[in-house]
């Protein structure tokens, strides 16, 4: 019994060594906050070794991926009413950076609604077929669609003006 | 591909890139292990009583109620040989009148792989949607968004289905394959956050893999499964007899006073009742007659009471409700 706990733990630890850093981008688009998505991951990784007896070896980056999700969905509804902070003193010390398009990119991911960014981060970032992000969000595929398509129109209503700013 | 949609997949990849992540592998196994335990804790102190009581019960009592389900094929012989259950869930004379009228399931189960088709009948006679899963996890709790307000789910487990509020629900144990189908039409603008349910095990589940905190408290013969779900933002019971009990939205409950909930059922009325965060040892003063006990929701810390007593009477069941605050200061709350 002792040996085959460790041999999950094992197999679990290996895991985590191979999906951490995936599992931390990706909380990192959803929540803005670095420490908010150490902490993401950190409670993702053990509720998903919670269940590694449950979780088939093939299928776990998949089941860890959607306990993320779903925290963040969870950690959003209980959080007080703030901006996301997306720029921290790191990406700010990168002078030469701060006008291209990754800084602009991650000022209208914040100004996204958070169904809208889930889907974006899970469409664009992930690279998902729309019927995954469904089944990992809960929701219909038209659901994400009509999602996906507004918040992309609000991303390029937001490059359009920045054009035009620029231009002028 | 557009110009935004190119920006974007380039700029998150750029962004993501600059997070390093800071995790403590130890600790997400300690902190795995806790979940584990927490778990086994609960089905070890309530699974030995709970099991018999409805276990026994959910076989007898799911399918009495209006909606059919048809056996599966008999068994065969080997683990891999598929398996099929049929199931269907009816939506009539509801009011008002849902957009659609049933949903039927065929579920096939072959090894621990589900191919799951749902066809969901309009009551206008429009076409009905149908819909293909294939090669879903059995055991698992699944879920899909078919149609305009409808969700279908599957829950791993013979199981009693919480009646969320403003979701008209309907569910069934779906013999052969494990698990118990349920429909979900919700009125309009209502949003779906998780579903809530009785196992047969008597561990309350919801669909973000979490075990709800719950107690199960006993007044003569009227037993209640009380929760408390703050991801899916219910509290509810569950109780003994027939139907899949009641739930009511946390939101509607003051936080900072006893919240009490009464309710007749023929003969008897009950009343569950929950203390603010932090209250314990709770003293009712009652009308004559009535009986209760209280006992705490798993590890929460929150404490429940359920009273019950003669249904007949306008005055209350609870008229006070004393205890001891977060402060050591005792309380008294009249609702």
């Amino acid at each position: 019994m002792v040996e085959r706990r460790e041999v999950q733990e094992a197999d679990f630890l290996a895991f985590v060594d191979a999906t951490s850093a995936y599992l931390a981008r990706t909380a990192y688009l959803l929540t803005g906050d670095r420490d908010a998505a150490n902490d993401l991951v950190q409670e993702t990784l053990a509720r998903t070794f919670a269940a590694w007896l449950r979780v088939r070896p093939g299928e776990a980056k998949v089941y860890a991926r959607r306990i993320l999700v779903n925290l963040n969905t969870d950690r959003w509804r209980r959080r007080p009413v703030t901006t996301a902070q997306w720029l921290d003193p790191a990406d700010l010390a990168n002078a030469e950076r701060t006008v291209d398009d990754r800084d602009q990119i991650v000022r209208m991911l914040a100004s996204l609604g958070p169904q809208q960014r889930r889907v974006i981060v899970l469409r664009f970032f992930e690279d998902l077929p729309e019927a995954e992000v469904a089944a990992v969000l809960g929701i219909s595929v038209g659901a994400v669609k009509s999602t996906c398509s507004r918040g992309l129109a609000h991303l390029r209503e937001d490059f359009a003006t920045t054009r035009e700013g620029q231009l002028s | 591909m557009n110009d935004v949609e190119l920006r974007l997949r380039a700029g998150l990849g750029s962004i993501a890139d600059s997070m390093q992540p800071d995790i403590d592998r130890l600790a997400a196994v300690a902190a795995g292990n806790r979940l584990r335990r927490a778990r086994t804790t609960g089905w070890v102190t309530a699974g030995v009583v709970l099991a018999t009581l409805f276990g026994l019960f959910a076989w007898i009592a799911l399918p009495s109620r209006q909606v059919t389900g048809i056996p599966a094929p008999a068994a065969p012989t080997t683990a891999e040989a598929p398996i099929t259950a049929l199931g269907s869930l009816s939506f009539a004379d509801r009011q008002p009148v849902p957009t659609y009228r049933s949903v039927d399931f065929s579920v096939e189960r072959t090894g621990n792989r589900l191919t799951i088709d749902v066809v969901a009948s309009r009551v206008d006679g429009g076409p009905p949607s149908k819909n293909n899963f294939p090669d879903v996890t059995a055991g698992t709790f699944w879920s899909a968004n078919i149609g305009p307000g409808l969700v279908v789910a599957l829950v791993p487990d013979r199981a009693k289905i919480a009646q969320l509020p403003n979701w008209d629900s309907q569910s069934l144990g779906l013999v052969g394959v494990g698990a118990t189908a349920v429909a979900l039409q919700r009125e309009p603008g209502v949003q779906f956050d998780g579903l809530v349910w009785l196992g047969s095990d008597g561990i309350v589940q919801d669909s973000h893999h979490i075990v709800v905190p719950s107690a199960l408290l006993k007044v003569g013969s009227t037993e209640r499964v009380v929760y408390r779900d703050e991801r899916v933002g219910v509290w509810g019971v569950f109780w003994s007899e027939a139907g899949n009990g009641a739930a009511m939205p946390l939101a509607t409950e003051p936080a900072r006073s006893v919240y009490v909930s009464s309710a007749g059922d023929g003969s008897l009325a009950s009343a569950i009742g929950f203390l603010p965060v932090g209250g314990r040892d709770p003293e009712l003063t009652t009308r004559p007659g009535v009986e209760w006990t209280s006992g705490e929701l798993g590890e929460s810390g929150r404490v429940a009471f359920l009273a019950v007593g003669a249904a007949a009477g306008a005055k209350p069941l609870v008229t006070s409700a004393t205890y001891t605050d977060q402060t050591g200061k005792r309380l008294t709350y009249y609702p």
